[in-house]
């Protein structure tokens, strides 16, 4: 017996999902050493979110799914007088339909998405009342996708590891008996990274039992950039900022990619969230 | 934090109602202006009328089915042929009859339509060829009314304990290490073992890689494969080559011998190409019945499935094992012997160990 995942694999791998990390871990290293206790507000974000996806995978069928979600994320939040950072941890489970029938289970599909977030921001020029931001993000994801009908084709699946810009407008504001809000509103849009697709006829080549399927799926992995790959996410959230430093945040997201190696995919995800913040 | 110094933050940045400044509405509108543009940017779907059913279903086939070159079939006269059979009042019903024909003539029982009620599947590979195989007769004369039932490995000694026989029906049931270790610890006496894998439809061939490491006295190449990778006719993967190697702590050297017929397809397949490298193994009886490529599936617009083959596998040989796989000794099972109860093949096999 073979194991799952050969030394070879794990390079693979850790080239694919950690190489950007190490590039940005090395880049704010400096920085991080010159941080100042003094302003820094931190924050961890427990947060359950409700998501509505449309999805067009091609390897899996040529019709547009639809569906829900229910997640949860989990985050932890920095804030300076200059800068922003987040970093979050965001996993969902749903339900795709086709759009066309859904009789018998047949057009049905499981929906999962595991997403790691890094978020930069740097305080920019102000824009009339609003704080601006420029940065930088860091996105790894997974998205899976469950199709049993299709029996030795039924997992589909993308997962992007990209690094992008982000930018971002905040601004804080009184409403409801002088109570204390603060809405932000970010962009970001993904510029370069990596990309892993299912095979093109969407099975592994089991009968290899020494390439693992892992290993199969690192072998596709290619270079993404604009043309192949396309990803904007748009997030406005308003947070109510109680006496203590604590917050409640309601947020409302979309999120639209599209990658059109081996199969098209495009998917689009509407997020609803709402998160409890804890200053410590 | 204080509330102080939230206060004081605010008390800096607030200058007149969040609200009424509009900022918020335009905001808000941008928003929603870009998430609106989701349908846009979406590629519409397929409408699911027939002729765009039947495109897809050819289409799919063109791009992604690895044997129309082996088996030297027109694709495009097919479509030629078949697709004014289909029109936009085509019913369901007809419309699965047309794509059952189409399937017919590609003689891969890896090649299927799942419908609204029914199954389209070619099982030509062994219909079209003798049974070699008599269930009756090996229950009834050689496997008896008591045999240890080791999972998924049925047992039992022959020829007073001299050869032992197992009988493996079907790949979808998992053999385990540790039923291998009793099966073959209790096979230690014996001179041979008769591996009956006739009629077995295929499944899991981690099994087949299971079995055969138990006796194989090395790594040993089986076959290789390639995968389709895309949609021209010559995108295939680089052939990988694919081993056995010894494995487990009971393992059996002496003579086998592997019983094999037409209906033995897809996985039993595979563990035929495993065993047949294997010097002390010995194929007994009929060609399997192919199944050399892993079958991959996709959908239609109006929620059929189907499935087609998507790799090639060949033998060290050079032989496409879509075809079936030789027996080292080509053995029928005769008539007669099965009007007498008797299994040409087994008497065969147990003359091949006793009488080396």
């Amino acid at each position: 017996m073979k194991p799952f995942m050969k030394l070879c694999d794990m390079k693979k791998l850790l080239f694919v999902f950690l190489f950007p990390v190490l590039v940005f871990g090395c880049a704010n290293a400096q920085e991080k050493e010159k941080k100042k206790k003094k302003d820094r507000k931190r924050h961890i974000a427990t947060g359950l979110l409700f998501t509505s996806d449309n999805v067009r995978d091609e390897g899996m069928s040529l019709v547009r799914y639809g569906g829900a979600a229910i997640g949860l994320s989990i985050a932890l939040e920095e804030r300076y007088e200059k800068r922003i950072e987040r970093l979050c941890f965001t996993g969902s489970y749903g339900f795709l339909n086709s759009v066309y029938f859904d009789e018998n289970d047949l057009g049905y599909a499981s929906n999962a998405r595991f997403e790691i977030d890094y978020l930069y921001l740097r305080r920019f020029r102000p824009l009339g009342n609003w704080r601006s931001y420029l940065g930088g993000t860091l996105n790894l994801m997974t998205a899976l996708r469950l199709k049993s009908p299709i029996t030795n084709s039924s997992l589909n699946y993308d997962s992007f590891n990209t690094l992008g810009i982000a930018g971002a407008l905040e601004r804080d504001f009184t409403a409801l008996n002088e109570r204390q809000f603060r809405f932000i509103q970010q962009v970001r849009v993904p510029l370069a990274g990596f990309g892993l697709r299912q095979t093109f006829t969407n099975v592994s080549n089991f009968i290899d039992r020494e390439e693992s399927f892992v290993s199969e799926s690192a072998d596709l992995h290619g270079w993404m950039s604009f043309g192949s790959f396309g990803r904007i996410i748009l997030k406005s959230e308003i947070a109510y900022i109680l006496e203590n430093g604590n917050m409640f945040r309601m947020g409302y997201g979309w999120d639209y990619y599209e990658y059109n190696k081996i199969h098209r995919v495009q998917a689009a995800r509407h997020t609803f969230s709402f998160s409890a913040l804890l200053a410590f | 934090m204080t509330y102080t110094s939230y206060k004081q933050l605010f008390k800096k940045r607030y200058k007149k109602s969040f609200f009424q400044t509009g900022s918020f509405a335009a905001v808000l509108l941008v928003l929603l202006s870009f998430s609106s543009c989701e349908h846009l940017l979406f590629e519409e779907s397929p409408p699911n009328d027939p002729v765009t059913n039947f495109d897809i279903f050819w289409q799919t086939f063109d791009e992604r089915y690895s044997f129309f070159e082996y088996k030297n079939i027109d694709w495009d006269s097919v479509r030629t042929a078949y697709r004014p059979r289909v029109s936009p009042e085509t019913s369901r019903d007809s419309l699965f009859r047309v794509f059952y024909d189409m399937i017919l003539l590609l003689r891969d029982g890896h090649s299927y339509l799942y419908g609204d009620n029914d199954v389209a599947r070619s099982a030509d590979f062994y219909l079209q060829y003798p049974d070699n195989f008599n269930a009756s007769v090996l229950e009834r004369n050689y496997l008896g009314p008591y045999f240890i039932a080791s999972g998924s490995l049925p047992h039992t000694l022959l020829e007073n304990g001299k050869i032992g026989y197992i009988r493996y029906s079907d790949f979808t049931n998992p053999v385990t290490n540790s039923e291998l270790d009793f099966v073959l610890e209790s096979f230690k006496g014996t001179e041979g073992i008769i591996l009956d894998v006739r009629n077995n439809g295929g499944g899991d061939p981690a099994n087949g890689f299971r079995m055969a490491s138990r006796f194989t006295d090395e790594r040993r190449l089986a076959l290789t494969s390639s995968i389709k990778t895309g949609p021209g006719k010559d995108d295939y993967s680089t052939p990988d080559e694919i081993y056995i190697e010894p494995a487990g702590d009971i393992r059996y050297e002496k003579p086998v011998i592997l019983l094999t017929n037409r209906r033995c397809y897809s996985a039993t397949t595979f563990f035929t190409a495993m065993m047949r490298v294997i010097p002390s193994v010995t194929v007994m009886g009929d060609y399997t019945g192919g199944g050399g490529g892993v079958p991959a599936a996709y959908e239609l617009p109006n929620g059929w499935t189907f499935g087609f083959s998507s790799t090639v596998s060949v033998l060290p040989d050079g032989l496409n094992m879509e075809g079936g796989i030789p027996p080292d000794v080509p053995v029928m099972l005769k008539p007669e012997d099965e009007i007498e109860g008797t299994d040409t093949i087994i008497e065969a096999a147990i003359d091949k160990i006793l009488n080396p």
